[in-house]
């Protein structure tokens, strides 16, 4: 069964003045996939959900959403209606109150009452800004202003998400409750495609990866797939008895493949290309043979760690 | 019955819902509702003031013993003069139907614009641009919405407006007909205003100043024709029709050409608001547009001539107003640098085959009908067109020379128009801030100002034609140019023509180029 894509773009181009924004980009999204755009700055990320939000037009190239093809010059007001853009820069209205602010997107999206009141209600609720309601939108921190814009952005249910470094400049708290909300739209099956430089965030988030560079789309998987080509598989030990007889006893196993002592510490890092059961055989052999472990952790390399493999600067 | 009547505007249009409450403050009611309170008890205080009092010989409210305007006043048994009211009242009335429009029209455009680029300027506009809902539906709720606090202060004055109608006997039909044409008037203004911000103005000042401008040209014509029963506004015959001749004719007539205005605005600013990297018209608009302008124009030309009155004057009065038409004309028409480097680069990468095998002619289709390709080869077109509808006209005038006069005027106008958009369009593809306006500048400066230096200087088209020829108005001079000069300056104008357009060319050409040959020729534009 042929799968229905989100996102299909074919040989899309963005060029500013003699620079090459965005060079023949070919990006196939599934429908109800969290996608992750990773890159450094200038890598054309922002250039490209632009044009997929229809707020720039592409120098060449076709853009499909939910299979219906995207043409400038013209209103396409039932692709604007699946479509929901959060960009970087989020401008407001300081003059309105946050809920004047939702209501005013909902009526533009048609959303009519009883509908519209009860969805501000729900997405206020979501974006945790409901005892906000009455205040004026000028009187909000960064980091509501960002979850209002992300209300904005859904209030009309869209089924596309483009979020452009929705996380950028927020504190650790507020970047968490983004991420959650962020969780509980991939559950309401919104297709996500969201640019990011928290590497992390996109790990546990997303379900694929792009990779831009220079304009190119230089990767483009499923997370599995990327890591099961790029990342090795570790286990951290930690033993109180003698390291060296840790690591003889590490060496008669096939799987493993490095020891790396981790200095200072009484731990090493065992690079293991066996399975999770083999994983288990493992620890049982080290307990048997009487070493005494206090730490067996199974992990593997992070999606950073595999950008910068892949050759890859992060730039933040 | 109010909270019903504000949900059906919601729903209707979401964009004037939400000016309507960002605008209608309870502050912003009361300070509107004050002021013209005010202004217009100050109108009744002084009407008031100016009533001739007993110690008065003269006054133009005095009933008088003769028909003259200021004349001895009668007075009655009291020893004070009797009042002619109808006067008084008539005079209260022509005062608010030259202020109501005023405030509505100077109100409306300095909130439009400043509201607009505002928006620009942040980037809100975008978000709404993403919406679902219709550009006109967009900005017809800017134009409804955004000069509320101006319509309410009106609306609160038009009571006043009626009560004085009525007290001074003034028929239905003229009161009917200033605010139809007042309706037609905000129309057109207000469209041209956001025209005026999505070509990228900002200074709302200036929409404010422009409109006071042409507002006291037109008070000014009006008070020139007013005492000229049998016309209005000095408008005579229009292709021979009485447009002139009565209040319905003059009015049809201008709510007629601020309604086709209005079409050709609307039509641009929604394109514009559509996608903001199109020029404002296309150039099938342009045609459109010209025609219909020249038309307009052409129109006038048709009426009963005085024997001293010779069409000449009235070309020359044309290609005038045709000067400013393309100025207008060329700043929407000319796109910017991107978009001429993306037509350049990638104009046969859309086309596919068919149009590599016919590519002169589609080259020349490019250049005519084309959304991405330079202005000049379209502004050349456009300026066909006038000459397409005058020379039948110049050719049945009577006199060779005259004839020869108005070809030589039109063509030399022409010719100057055309370097000006290849000026403009030179400026547009640079690389640096402020293009547009310092193609605006250039342009606008290269018409005006040679004039008015020669006009200061005492260089006179009479004296010195050779001058004038070089100017914008070339066709004040040719009346007293010799040949030789006439010649002269015509290849002057071809060769600076010329220059402009093949450095245009050489740089298309260049920025045609793919990134290797120019990287390979070490060469950025």
């Amino acid at each position: 069964m042929v799968k229905e894509l989100a996102i299909s773009t074919r040989g899309l181009t963005k060029q500013f003045d003699r620079q090459i924004a965005v060079h023949d980009v070919d990006l196939q999204v599934d429908v109800g996939e969290v996608y992750g755009l990773i890159g450094p700055n200038g890598a054309g990320k922002t250039t490209l959900i632009r044009m997929l939000a229809t707020a720039e037009e592409p120098t060449l190239g076709e853009i499909h959403i939910y299979g219906d093809r995207l043409l400038r010059g013209q209103d396409n007001p039932n692709l604007k209606r699946q479509i929901g853009y959060l960009p970087d820069d989020f401008p407001l209205y300081d003059d309105l109150t946050v809920w004047d602010y939702l209501d005013y997107f909902a009526r533009l999206y048609r959303l009519r009452e009883p509908r519209r009141s009860q969805r501000l209600r729900e997405v206020l609720e979501l974006v945790q800004l409901s005892h906000k309601r009455h205040s004026q939108i000028a009187t909000l921190s960064r980091g509501m202003k960002q979850r209002l814009s992300l209300a904005r952005t859904i209030i009309h249910e869209p089924l596309l998400l483009l979020l452009d470094e929705p996380v950028s400049g927020l504190d650790p708290i507020a970047r968490m409750q983004f991420r959650e909300i962020i969780k509980v739209l991939q559950e309401a099956k919104m297709t996500i495609l969201i640019s990011s430089h928290v590497l992390s965030d996109l790990a546990e988030l997303c379900t694929s990866v792009g990779i831009m560079e220079l304009g190119y789309l230089v990767e483009s998987a499923s997370l599995q797939t990327l890591y099961r080509r790029l990342s090795r598989q570790q286990i951290i030990l930690a033993t109180l008895g003698e390291l060296n007889t840790l690591r003889a006893e590490l060496q008669n196993h096939p799987q493993v493949e490095d020891i790396e002592v981790l200095p200072e510490t009484q731990q090493v890092k065992v690079y293991f290309s066996g399975n999770p059961e083999q994983g288990a055989h493992l620890l049982r052999s080290l307990i048997e043979s009487g070493i005494p472990l206090t730490e067996f952790h199974p992990t593997q390399d992070d999606l950073e760690t595999i950008f910068l493999k892949l050759g890859h600067q992060q730039a933040s | 019955m109010i909270p019903h009547l504000l949900l059906l505007v919601s729903d209707w249009n979401p964009q004037f819902f939400r000016e309507l409450k960002g605008r209608l403050k309870p502050r912003n009611i009361a300070l509107t509702i004050a002021t013209s309170l005010l202004v217009q008890s100050a109108i009744l205080l002084y009407l008031w003031a100016v009533l001739p009092s007993p110690t008065s010989t003269y006054s133009r409210y005095c009933t008088s013993k003769t028909d003259y305007l200021l004349s001895d006043c009668v007075l009655d048994a009291t020893g004070n003069p009797i009042i002619n009211w109808q006067i008084w009242w008539s005079d209260l009335f022509q005062s608010l139907s030259w202020l109501l429009p005023f405030v509505l029209l100077i109100g409306g455009v300095y909130l439009l614009i400043g509201d607009l680029a505002k928006e620009e300027r942040r980037g809100t506009l975008n978000f709404i641009r993403l919406s679902p809902r219709s550009s006109q539906s967009i900005l017809i709720g800017k134009l409804l919405g955004v000069p509320l606090i101006p319509f309410l202060a009106v609306v609160l004055a038009i009571p006043l407006h009626l009560w004085s109608a009525a007290q001074a006997g003034i028929s239905a039909e003229e009161v009917v007909s200033i605010y139809l044409v007042t309706g037609a008037a905000c129309c057109f203004f207000y469209s041209g205003s956001i025209f005026y911000a999505f070509l990228g103005g900002a200074q709302n000042w200036l929409g404010a100043a422009a409109v006071w401008f042409s507002y006291t040209i037109f008070f000014q014509l009006w008070q020139i024709y007013q005492h000229d029963s049998s016309y209005y506004l000095g408008l005579k015959q229009w292709y021979n029709l009485p447009i002139g001749e009565s209040l319905s004719f003059a009015v049809a007539f201008a709510v007629m050409n601020f309604g086709i205005g209005t079409f050709w605005i609307w039509r641009a600013i929604n394109r514009r608001f559509r996608n903001p990297n199109q020029t404002l018209i296309s150039k099938r608009q342009s045609y459109a547009m010209t025609l219909c302008f020249e038309l307009l124009m052409f129109g006038f030309v048709f009426r009963e001539h005085h024997r001293w009155d010779h069409p000449i004057y009235d070309l020359m009065t044309m290609i005038a107003f045709n000067l400013v038409w393309f100025l207008v004309l060329i700043a929407a028409l000319t796109p910017h640098r991107q978009t001429l480097l993306d037509w350049a680069r990638y104009r046969r990468d859309g086309g596919a085959a068919k149009a590599k095998r016919v590519w002169r002619r589609s080259m020349l289709r490019d250049l005519v009908w084309g959304e991405k390709s330079p202005a000049i080869g379209a502004i050349a077109l456009n300026l066909f067109i006038p000459v397409a509808v005058f020379t039948p006209w110049i050719l049945i005038w009577e006199g060779a020379d005259q004839q020869i006069r108005g070809f030589l005027g039109l063509l030399f106008c022409m010719l100057f128009l055309l370097i000006c958009a290849a000026i403009a369009q030179s400026i547009l593809f640079m690389k640096f801030q402020k293009r547009a306006i310092a193609a605006v500048g250039v342009v606008g400066a290269l018409m005006i100002l040679p004039a008015i230096a020669m006009l200061t200087l005492g260089v006179h088209p009479d004296h010195n034609p050779a001058a004038w020829l070089l100017s914008a108005f070339a066709f004040v001079a040719m009346e007293f140019a010799s040949a030789p000069a006439i010649a002269f300056s015509f290849l002057a104008h071809l060769a600076i023509f010329s220059l402009f357009t093949l450095r245009l060319t050489r740089q298309l050409r260049r920025a045609g180029e793919s990134e290797l040959k120019a990287l390979m020729a070490h060469r950025t534009l």
